[in-house]
């Protein structure tokens, strides 16, 4: 596969800040310690590039795609905090912003327990970032559901442009952040 | 000659909702639609470059955006696109319902566009005469104002914007 342009979007809610299940010993640091394994992998080994955008209540870049694995592993160590209100939306749309002008394949993942409260509808940033040309990945963790969409999100996601995973446990995601970041574990 | 435009629309509960969509609608099927931004406390883009590929009922799902409108954010948002992709020649179509005095002046968005070098026409939907609209639409070039009171007619007002 040609090498592309991946932005991590990591949920930094307060409700990341506890623990669910393995993801230990919260789903936050759980999940930043999941990311760097793969985003290695992608750098390394298919040259891709990686960037990072953080959300709770506001959504902001940390980092552009690089192919800078030191820069990668410091941006995602300074993600410790978590911080009030769920901006998923906000986040996708920083993401896509990111990806404006790369010529590489375009993907964005994220990760999120869900509980979305804020800023922009999500309908708006999902047909955003598909009208861009990026590929959607969407991983929830936790309780099923707790995003809820409407019917032609639905329908968009039976598209091959959209996927959305539900993980219960860290294998699981672990394998999903694989699957949807194209490389093998 | 056609210029390419840039929609910035007033998503907020304050437009008529038929009225929003007559704007999607026309403005994702012309050919010289460069990108959409919807706004309303917050701005965000629809699309940017390749807008014909929104299929209707897509953007039918779209919710109301949280009011009240500031199309300062909207001006901001479009000025960065055109900066980031570096368009030339681009016009600005600012759509505002203009419930409330916005906490940025409009005068501080059209300057804004004006230091940028951007052409910016102003769409003020449904009008009343409320002071601090017409103190804040004196102050702004008459010609970049266009007033729809009840019908819209958009072919009408491209050719006065072209």
């Amino acid at each position: 596969m040609d090498p592309s342009d991946t932005i991590y979007v990591i949920d930094a809610s307060l409700s990341m800040g506890k623990g669910y299940a393995d993801f230990r010993p919260n789903k936050l640091a759980a999940v930043v310690s999941l990311i760097s394994k793969v985003a290695m992998r992608k750098i390394q080994v298919k040259k891709d590039r990686v960037g990072i955008v953080v959300f709770y209540g506001l959504a902001f870049p940390v980092l552009p795609p690089t192919e800078n694995a030191e820069a990668v592993m410091r941006s995602l160590s300074l993600i410790m905090k978590t911080g009030e209100g769920s901006a998923l939306g906000d986040a996708i749309i920083e993401a896509a912003k990111l990806l404006r002008g790369s010529h590489r394949r375009k993907e964005i993942i994220v990760l999120t327990d869900g509980d979305l409260n804020m800023g922009a509808p999500l309908e708006l940033a999902i047909l955003f970032a598909v009208n861009t040309g990026s590929n959607l990945c969407i991983i929830t963790i936790g309780q099923r559901e707790k995003i809820k969409i409407s019917t032609q999100l639905a329908i968009l996601t039976k598209s091959k442009l959209i996927e959305w995973r539900h993980v219960e446990n860290v294998r699981e995601a672990l394998a999903s952040l694989f699957e949807c970041s194209g490389v093998q574990p | 000659m056609n210029k390419p435009i840039g929609l910035l629309l007033d998503y907020t509960k304050s437009m008529r909702r038929e009225l929003k969509l007559e704007f999607l609608d026309y403005f994702v099927k012309y050919d010289y639609t460069s990108f959409i931004i919807l706004y309303g406390i917050r701005a965000y883009p629809l699309c940017e470059l390749n807008c014909k590929r929104l299929a209707r009922l897509d953007y039918y799902s779209i919710p109301t955006l949280d009011g009240p409108p500031e199309p300062y954010r909207a001006v901001k948002e479009a000025v960065e696109l055109i900066n980031t992709y570096g368009l030339q020649d681009q016009t600005l179509v600012l759509v505002w319902s203009a419930p409330r005095k916005p906490l940025v002046d409009i005068q501080i968005a059209f300057n804004y566009a004006l230091n940028s070098m951007i052409d910016l026409y102003l769409i003020v939907i449904d009008p009343h005469s409320a002071r601090w609209l017409t103190k804040a639409l004196q102050v702004i070039d008459g010609n970049k104002i266009i007033y729809v009171k009840r019908q819209l007619n958009l072919q009408k007002i491209l050719e006065r914007i072209s």
